[in-house]
């Protein structure tokens, strides 16, 4: 989430930070948006 | 700082810090460094563990790989100050200096009026907060 919403890398530059494949990236962004909409809503 | 390096490419910068270019180094570093700050305040918790965590990735950590920055400087550079901040967060910070006060970070947001920052603030705790509940492979 900070590498691509506060520091804006691409997927493919995320993948090569974290040394994990572009898929990865992606579900784990997906997953983490969930959890975060889910924490947000859930303590207002 | 040399002038001449400021219109050069972080692949440039990295390229001559590799060559043993310490001006090259410094601005590449300098340039990065709000970015870098961000990612170990994010990863070590708190502001004073991250500068921990900044101050050493610049000391060493960049300078011991550069054929990795020449490749891609910016998602490396992120993963060691990324990697530097859990240390810190893990190892605790002993022995390391802490940045002089008046060498923090500027402040990103003007001063907005006291009912809108209290607000801004309020909704602050809250994605921080959120983040914070992360694990870290999905925080990072």
């Amino acid at each position: 989430m900070v590498l691509r919403a506060v520091e804006g890398l691409s997927y493919a530059e995320i993948a090569l930070a974290a040394g994990i494949p572009a898929g990865t990236v992606m579900s784990r962004l997906s997953r983490a948006r969930t959890r975060l909409l889910a924490a947000l809503e859930g303590g207002s | 700082m040399r002038a001449d390096l400021d219109e050069k490419t972080d692949e440039r910068l990295a390229a001559l810090a590799a060559g043993g270019d310490r001006g090259a180094f410094d601005a590449l570093v300098t340039r990065h460094r709000q970015a870098v700050y961000r990612l170990c305040w994010s990863a070590a918790g708190n502001a004073a563990d991250a500068d921990d965590a900044a101050r050493r990735r610049s000391c060493g950590y960049i300078g011991r790989c550069p054929r990795t920055i020449r490749r891609a400087v910016r998602p490396v550079a992120s993963k060691i100050a990324w990697n530097c901040g859990l240390s810190v967060r893990r190892d605790g910070n002993a022995g390391v200096p802490r940045v002089a006060e008046g060498d923090a970070p500027e402040a990103v947001d003007p001063a907005p009026g006291p009912e809108e920052a209290a607000a801004g603030n309020e909704e602050r705790r809250r994605v921080a907060g959120a983040m914070a509940g992360l694990p870290a492979e999905l925080r990072m």
